[in-house]
């Protein structure tokens, strides 16, 4: 079959061919062509462009090896030379690639963690349309930033803002008993929402329909843990549950748990209707008092929706002072929220801070690499004469340095991979996550790990590169020695920096070790040890006073009273007080707080005017206010008692003054606090015991036993108010332990780079030392010679670093209102800490010098 | 001077087999053929390129053929350099056999 028309040849071989075979033009496609119709000519026409796609890529390789077969030869020259050198200088090899490698586990580490914190929220398909309103109030002329909004909002949003797609309320609210069968369980993680949520958040339904799933008021929705916990691993949906004992529930739906980076914690979701009229009553009107969430359509401009519910609420609201209201992304709410009780979810500034200590970290490894090949430049020098000798130009010998640094950097890559997934369940239980070896090796992290190990090799391959490619080959091959010594002057500032920045570290995670324990053994002006307190459940609240009565008497009990929150955090203000004498311009707000009598005496409150609540003055149970120091400070005149006061809508007198105390974490100052006798027993949460130290355990039984007595069916909680002031400050005990480890390898990485400097300084003295010791020196003043020069390095490392450390630590201590002041001796602390690090890392090639006879250091050559 | 690996000789050779019809795909037919060994365009344009670097070979623009879809084709001839290599690689090539014969050789085996 003859055929010699023109045949159109598919544009994507012609393409390939070009981006294949660099350096081609028309006549090698014409080449391709010719071979394709010759085909089509003699063989089957249909198989042809396989067939032409199949000798593209089959004559690749071929090309490919042709053209590079020369720089190949070269590259694995320099490769073999790199390994020749790493295998004859095995010591500092060694020191070399695992200060790299501990370089980079500690890189890896705090990437993936960084990683994790910036991929907060980021799993909602529509994460970059929702948003949270937040408010800000103009409260006397200073604004006041909180993450509350109006009841109302969402359904006035939905309908009045055409920009707004979706609108929910999410209100969690204290604890809920829940009857599954004839199990009883406290609740204190369910959730108020509105049947929007459904369509806002990326809810993965297990069972159930997402979209009719809050159609009834009498809906529940569980996460799949909590529906485990409740009903076991069968379908739940259509299963009855009962809400305080009495308002059943029907289970609609079970979503899939959603992923640790959530900020948003749902496991059980009920219909906010449901809540507002059976279990919480939340405030009507205009007031802020509940978390909306929005979802905005695509497109839209935020400042002008904001604008938009600015107004709405101006023009429901009859008169509440000056707002405005902002929307904060879903996805900034985890680290860029500064707002009272989120202040514990991660930060921004810890991400910033560890993965400025990641690079602090990659930085000291990096100076260790320059300065061991600085220091081995006398030896490599003669390699690089010849060379040059031979041929090799400038560009060769920067290049063979190069891949060389490259090449440690990557067996340090290897190494450290290794390291960091054997490191793991450490760095889990320190971190308190749960990353696993596809957090570490997957894909986007090595090409990530790979372009910095290549710049890290850069990097650290540079000085040395340039600096020994620019060598006079005479004077190498001649005298190897005297330049060595001359550059001595260049590596002793990167010892500086590397101490500093290690001298940084130390000082720095001494100072947060510092603040934890200061704030966890500061005395909270009330006596902390063995106080338990007992969640008090809804259905119980009427009869408390029973299970009071029912203990008093009981031994080992010293004193038990009832307060509405827990003494770790008090967070409830208000601006609606009133006292004799007010003057009508002051706009405070006072921290209240419900108790019940006996709260101060087992408390072990002092009192510092007048007396505390007691059941013989029948007046204390309306009406009759205890106020703390700081508080009386305010109201200023100088007997506090007796003063008429009030607060919403309870009016009495004050009854005393109690000594200022701490009744939220140190971060916060002390507020001025009010608390007086819970108006009804809905207004109390929690029984408070303060148990007799002997036999706690004991006591905690006979308690158990008295509570199902009183209350059958009804769940029994308790925990040691010790224990919970102890894991408020878990953000920064994690932040410390984080800072510990990360210290101890960044010093490990200077000493280690340290001690291969000082094998080399003290071995290119040999000659000097050994014409000393023939001249009469001893063999201690040599060591102090030797010892003397690092000491000088480390003193002025942290002469530098002082005022940087100074900075930093108080910037970081300012965000406590109760903090420690004096930091000197961390400092002083951090010197001799360097210092003898320092001096212990020397010591053993300054001795092996000092030691080792001056006959065959001086003759030896 | 320069040195030729043992594809640029037979590239070289190839093109001067091939007179005045000397480009890529004759060329890696001719070579197939003659040493019984599949030669792809990929493995001879490499040695092309570089006996033409090296001044063994030019190259000018030959005619187009509707086959080749309109495109011309590159044509490469010997230059002198490129025939007094081939005199030099033919005198060594038969100083090294001269005592050998293909006979002997198969008897040794």
């Amino acid at each position: 079959m003859q055929n010699n028309s023109y045949r159109e040849f598919p544009r994507f071989f012609a393409w390939l061919i070009r981006k294949l075979y660099p350096g081609s033009d028309d006549t090698r496609i014409g080449d391709f062509i010719e071979l394709y119709n010759n085909y089509i000519d003699e063989k089957v026409p249909t198989s042809a462009r396989f067939w032409l796609l199949f000798y593209i890529l089959r004559s690749y390789p071929s090309f490919f090896i042709a053209s590079v077969s020369g720089s190949i030869a070269i590259l694995q020259n320099y490769l073999k030379s790199a390994y020749r050198s790493i295998r004859r200088h095995r010591t500092y090899s060694i020191i070399n690639v695992s200060g790299l490698a501990i370089g980079l586990v500690c890189f890896i580490l705090i990437f993936i963690w960084a990683a994790d914190q910036l991929s907060y929220d980021r799993f909602h398909t529509n994460a970059d349309r929702l948003f949270r309103v937040e408010s800000d109030v103009n409260r006397s002329g200073r604004w006041f930033h909180s993450i509350a909004s109006p009841v109302g909002l969402s359904a006035a949003l939905e309908q009045e803002v055409p920009e707004i797609e979706f609108a929910t309320r999410c209100s969690r609210f204290g604890g809920i008993q829940l009857r599954v069968y004839d199990k009883s369980m406290y609740e204190n993680n369910a959730v108020a929402v509105d049947q929007s949520i459904t369509s806002m958040f990326s809810f993965n339904f297990i069972f159930g329909d997402l979209s009719s799933a809050f159609d009834s008021p009498f809906s529940l929705v569980l996460s799949r843990r909590y529906a485990e916990r409740y009903f076991g691993p069968i379908d739940p949906v259509g299963k009855t549950v009962l809400i305080e004992g009495k308002h059943a529930f029907t289970v609609t739906g079970v979503f899939e748990n959603l992923p640790d980076n959530s900020s948003l914690r749902f496991n059980v979701l009920i219909p906010f209707q449901f809540v507002n009229d059976h279990l919480r009553r939340m405030p009507t009107g205009w007031v802020n008092s509940i978390t909306n969430y929005v979802q905005i359509k695509p497109g839209s401009d935020i400042t002008t929706v904001e604008e938009k519910i600015t107004a709405l609420v101006k023009s429901k609201a009859d008169s509440t002072p000056e707002s405005r209201y902002t929307l904060k992304p879903l996805t900034r709410i985890h680290l860029h929220s500064y707002i009272g009780f989120e202040k514990k979810l991660g930060r921004i500034g810890y991400v910033y801070a560890f993965s400025l200590i990641a690079l602090f970290v990659v930085l000291i490894a990096c100076i260790n690499y320059i300065n061991l090949s600085t220091a081995r430049l006398g030896i490599r020098a003669r390699e690089i004469g010849i060379r040059k000798i031979v041929g090799a130009v400038k560009q060769n010998v920067v290049r063979q340095f190069y891949i060389e640094s490259v090449f440690m950097a990557f067996l340090a890559l290897t190494a450290a991979l290794l390291t960091a997934v054997l490191m793991l369940p450490v760095f889990n239980s320190l971190s308190g996550k749960q990353f696993g070896i596809g957090e570490v090796i997957n894909p986007l992290n090595i090409i990530i790990l790979i372009v910095l190990t290549i710049l890290i090799g850069i990097f650290s391959g540079s000085y040395p590169a340039i600096y020994l490619s620019s060598f006079n080959i005479i004077e190498i091959i001649r005298n190897s020695s005297v330049r060595a010594r001359k550059k001595a002057i260049f590596r002793k500032p990167l010892v500086i920096l590397q101490f500093s920045l290690s001298i940084l570290l130390i000082s720095g995670s001494m100072i947060v070790y510092h603040q934890v324990e200061f704030m966890k053994n500061r005395e909270t002006g009330y006596n902390k040890s063995n106080i338990v307190y007992l969640r008090m459940p809804e259905e119980i609240k009427r009869s408390y006073e029973s299970f009071i009565e029912e203990l008093k008497t009981q031994p080992g009990i010293l004193n038990i009273s009832a307060s509405g929150r827990t003494p770790v955090y008090v967070g409830d203000t208000s601006r609606e007080i009133h006292w004799n004498g007010k003057a009508p311009d002051t706009d405070v707000s006072f921290t209240f707080w419900a108790v019940d009598y006996d709260f101060v005496e087992t408390m072990e409150i002092e009192m510092t005017e007048g007396r505390s609540f007691s059941r013989e003055f029948p007046g204390d149970k309306q009406g009759s206010f205890l106020i703390n120091e700081t508080a009386a400070k305010i109201i200023g005149s100088d007997s506090h008692v007796g003063k008429q006061f009030s607060i919403f809508d309870l009016n009495g007198e004050i009854t005393g003054v109690m000594k200022d105390f701490h009744f939220q974490p140190f971060r916060n100052e002390i507020n001025p606090l009010v608390i007086f006798i819970a108006p009804n027993p809905y207004w109390l949460g929690n029984f408070l015991l303060r148990l007799s130290p002997d036999n706690p355990s004991g006591t905690m039984d006979l308690i158990e036993s008295v509570w199902n007595r009183v209350f059958p069916g009804s769940a029994f909680q308790y925990r040691f108010l010790e224990d919970d002031l102890r894991s408020v400050y878990r953000s920064e005990e994690q932040l410390g332990t984080f800072l510990r480890y990360f210290t101890a390898l960044a010093v490990l990485i200077a000493c280690l780079g340290l001690f291969a400097l000082i094998a080399f300084i003290s071995e290119r003295r040999r000659k000097e030392i050994g014409i000393r010791k023939v001249l009469g020196a001893s063999i201690s003043s040599i060591i102090v010679m030797l010892c003397r020069e690092v000491g000088i390095l480390i003193l002025a490392a942290n002469l530098i670093m002082l005022p940087f450390a100074l900075y930093a630590a108080d910037s970081w201590l300012n965000e406590f209102a109760y903090r420690v002041e004096t930091t000197w001796p961390v400092y002083v602390l951090t010197l001799f800490l360097t210092l003898i690090a320092a001096l212990i890392t020397v010591s053993k090639h300054a001795w092996k010098a000092a030691a080792s006879s001056p006959i065959t250091s001086i003759t030896n050559d | 001077m320069g040195f030729l690996s043992r594809s640029e000789e037979m590239v070289l050779l190839a093109v001067y087999r091939l007179k005045d019809n000397a480009y890529g795909v004759t060329a890696a037919e001719k070579l197939t053929e003659t040493t019984n060994k599949t030669w792809l365009l990929g493995t001879v344009y490499v040695p092309l390129e570089r006996l033409e670097q090296k001044g063994y070979l030019t190259s000018y623009t030959g005619n187009a053929t509707n086959k080749r879809g309109g495109r011309s084709k590159r044509l490469y001839k010997l230059t002198k350099l490129g025939l007094e290599a081939l005199i030099e690689i033919k005198n060594v090539e038969e100083s090294i056999w001269r005592d050998i014969s293909l006979d002997s050789l198969k008897k040794e085996l």
